[in-house]
């Protein structure tokens, strides 16, 4: 790790570019589109080639092959610039990568969208805002890219606007990661203010700074920071008390929840705790579990939930909360056990990008063919009718679940096997690997649950007997895409050496139990879904009660909508607006107030007669001359 | 030859005259002929002077001041009649629109 001095290094122009070009595209694919209606349909092939441009100057970054920041003066002691090392190319290499072919999908799926420039124009700020984010070198733009990713996630969730679900889901998605977004910026005011002390005088409050200087801070310090950018994280990532977001989040277009899921919004908080990874280290130790267990009891909790969900993309989305648990665990237990494990959780994360991308395209696809119809038990038997995408959502089906030899297989097992190695020498991790081993257990339970209903049985509407494949631009992506969910596994242990290297041994009868786990689960969703010998809606009647707490979301939406907001919230509001409009607006008033009165008696001086203002010029020529002479200067 | 102090009289009293005249007038042509005065006083001082340490270019400057006071009079002109197409006189009460 160096500092660059020059902006003119072909590394710093490279990393500025990345994120600059899809930043750039936004007002020209907005302005062009409106102004020329023929412009409109080539709009996501300019989106497109300016995220394959930010992909190629990702390898070529990664190709350069070194680490080095790049500073320069912003205001007091916050320096804007690029902070490039093996972390941060790898997600830029993954945004932008995914990102380009979720961009090639939706030219097929967006294709009649009369609004599709705005559309492509807001996808383009949405990854540039990403890949932003993952180069800042300062707390400070990262916070601006964070909260671009977040503005970007509201246009395009409320893309439909006119359908009242969009509209409210887009609220919803912005106010509940805002709580998240008070908590980061809490947090980073705590970070700063205990590293203010320590830090020498003039030295810039950078990222790399933060990591110089952790391990000298006091420990309470950095663990109430370190918790309060957890709340953050937990906000934008979807976990267990902010996850309300994402399932309503589907209302956007199928591709934007692709991009939410895969490479862009929910990534950034992992990607925020791996980058100031060891503030967590170096902090007093509740911090870490603090984290291990979000990510540990959200990864079973969203299990729970995918399995009582019929709309397609729901499911889906609780697996992404379920994964993005595992991959917050496994920082955590690095953090608990004072180990390096930020490969594994990245690994895990493309990992997951892939597959996830994958899911969301695949389920865009059987959309787009069955004309926007979510609702599973109105699929079935579409495995005859699109091969193609189906057995592509079975690959990604069994990377979701880690099945060998897909990628899932080396990236969550590896997880889950961590948490058991470091049970071993820490008790406390011990529940955590028990409720990882359910969540793993839950995801191949719902996952293949849908399968199931979604690629047997009969078709159970008239749109799913005429299902058939997407055109070739929608296919590419996802062949692309299934070829890496399959095949990503070989580059497990490169992967873990360029991050930064943790090895371990197990027992084989450990390493292997998560295999069979997947295995059992599969069975038990064959035999409720695939086959019919047990009877689903029996078994949920005859388990009422769970069901019902399960199927109304652990009644948290109740919680926050029907008592925190309604009840509290507005109640404060209504203070807070009585404050705002007396004492605030008042004091600002009063100013004004105060000058008009004042203006009212000073104005008559103006009488607007010329001669009384003569008067005046005289009567003042006639004072300066005697002032003068009494001054002797005439 | 009559001596200076008596023309720098003359010439104050001609100012104290035009410049009571401008402060205290109420008509329009009233107000130009004050400014005459006044312009007029500064114009024989300047004369006055001139004459007393024997150099003619006093005398010119005088003679162009008399050009500028005559356009300046046609533009006083002009202004009134401008002032009074619209309001019918030219009185310096109609001028009063120049305030709060």
């Amino acid at each position: 790790m160096y500092q660059v001095e020059e902006f003119l290094n072909p590394g710093v122009l490279a990393a500025v570019l990345i994120f600059l070009i899809p930043i750039i595209l936004f007002p020209i694919i907005l302005l062009l589109g409106k102004k020329f209606e023929k412009f409109r349909r080539y709009s996501g092939i300019l989106a497109t080639s300016g995220i394959f441009i930010s992909f190629l100057l990702s390898y070529y970054l990664y190709s350069l092959n070194e680490s080095f920041y790049y500073q320069n003066g912003w205001f007091y002691n916050f320096t804007w610039g690029v902070f490039v090392d093996p972390l941060s190319i790898a997600m830029a290499m993954m945004v932008s990568g995914v990102s380009f072919l979720i961009h090639m999908f939706a030219i097929g799926y967006m294709g009649k969208d009369p609004n599709r420039h705005v559309y492509f124009a807001e996808t383009s700020l949405f990854t540039g805002g990403m890949l932003g984010l993952v180069l800042s070198s300062n707390m400070v733009m990262f916070f601006l890219f964070w909260e671009l990713v977040g503005l970007c996630s509201y246009l395009l969730i409320g893309f439909w606007w006119f359908k009242p679900n969009a509209a409210s889901a887009a609220k919803k998605a912005f106010i509940v990661t805002r709580v998240g977004d008070v908590l980061l910026i809490l947090g980073l005011a705590v970070l700063y203010w205990s590293l203010l002390p320590v830090i020498k005088t003039g030295d810039p409050l950078s990222i790399y700074n933060i990591l110089k200087y952790a391990n000298i801070v006091p420990k309470d310090q950095l663990a109430l920071a370190g918790a309060l950018v957890l709340g953050g994280a937990a906000g934008k990532s979807a976990q267990f008390p902010l996850h309300v977001w994402i399932p309503d989040a589907m209302e956007g277009p199928t591709t934007v929840s692709a991009l939410i899921h895969a490479a862009t919004m929910v990534t950034a908080g992992i990607y925020l705790v791996a980058r100031i990874y060891p503030v967590y280290l170096y902090a007093a130790p509740w911090a870490g579990y603090l984290v291990l267990y979000v990510g540990a009891f959200t990864a079973f909790l969203a299990g729970t939930m995918g399995l009582v969900m019929n709309d397609i993309k729901r499911i889906l989305a609780y697996s992404t909360i379920s994964q993005l648990g595992y991959m917050l665990s496994a920082l955590g237990l690095g953090i608990v056990a004072s180990q390096y494990t930020i490969s594994i959780s990245i690994y895990h994360l493309i990992v997951h990008a892939f597959l996830k991308a994958l899911l969301f395209l695949t389920a865009g696809a059987i959309l787009y063919s069955l004309l926007d119809i979510r609702d599973i038990r109105k699929m079935g038997g579409l495995w005859k009718r699109m091969p193609i995408t189906i057995t592509a959502m079975l690959i990604g089906a069994l990377t979701l679940v880690g099945f060998p030899p897909t990628a899932g297989y080396f990236s969550k097992d590896e997880i889950i096997s961590l948490s058991y190695y470091f049970s071993e020498q820490n008790p406390g991790i011990y529940y955590a690997w028990i409720l990882l081993l359910i969540g793993a257990f839950l995801t191949t339970l719902y996952t293949f649950r849908m399968f199931f209903i979604v690629a047997l049985g009969k078709p159970k509407s008239y749109a799913a007997e005429n299902a058939k494949d997407p055109p070739w631009v929608m296919l590419a992506p996802i062949v692309i895409l299934s070829i890496f969910s399959l095949i990503y596994g070989i580059f497990q242990e490169g992967f873990y050496k360029y991050i930064g290297n943790f090895e371990f041994t197990l027992p084989l009868y450990i390493e292997i139990l998560p295999f069979i786990l997947v295995l059992f689960g599969i069975y038990i969703a064959w035999l409720f879904y695939g086959s019919s010998r047990f009877s689903a809606q029996n078994f949920a009647r005859k388990s009422g009660f769970a069901y019902r707490i399960v199927k109304a979301k652990y009644y948290l939406d109740y919680l926050y909508t029907n008592i925190i907001a309604d009840r509290l919230i507005v109640y404060l509001s209504y203070v807070v607006a009585l404050f705002d409009r007396y004492i605030v607006d008042g004091f600002v008033n009063g100013i004004g107030k105060s000058f008009n009165y004042l203006a009212s008696i000073t104005r008559r001086l103006q009488t607007g007669i010329v001669q009384n203002y003569a008067t005046f010029v005289i009567i003042g020529l006639i004072v300066f001359l005697i002032l003068g002479k009494i001054m002797g200067v005439i | 030859m009559i001596p200076l102090i008596y023309v720098l009289t003359v010439s104050l009293m001609m100012f104290t005259v035009g410049l009571y005249g401008i402060l205290t007038v109420k008509g329009g042509i009233r107000l130009l002929i004050s400014i005459e005065i006044l312009v007029n006083s500064a114009n024989l001082n300047i004369v006055a002077w001139a004459v007393n340490i024997a150099d003619s270019s006093g005398i010119m400057f005088v003679l162009l001041s008399i050009a500028i006071a005559a356009a300046e009079a046609a533009i006083g002109f002009a202004i009134f009649v401008a002032l009074y197409r619209q309001t019918k006189g030219i009185g310096l009460k109609s001028l009063m629109d120049l305030r709060w």
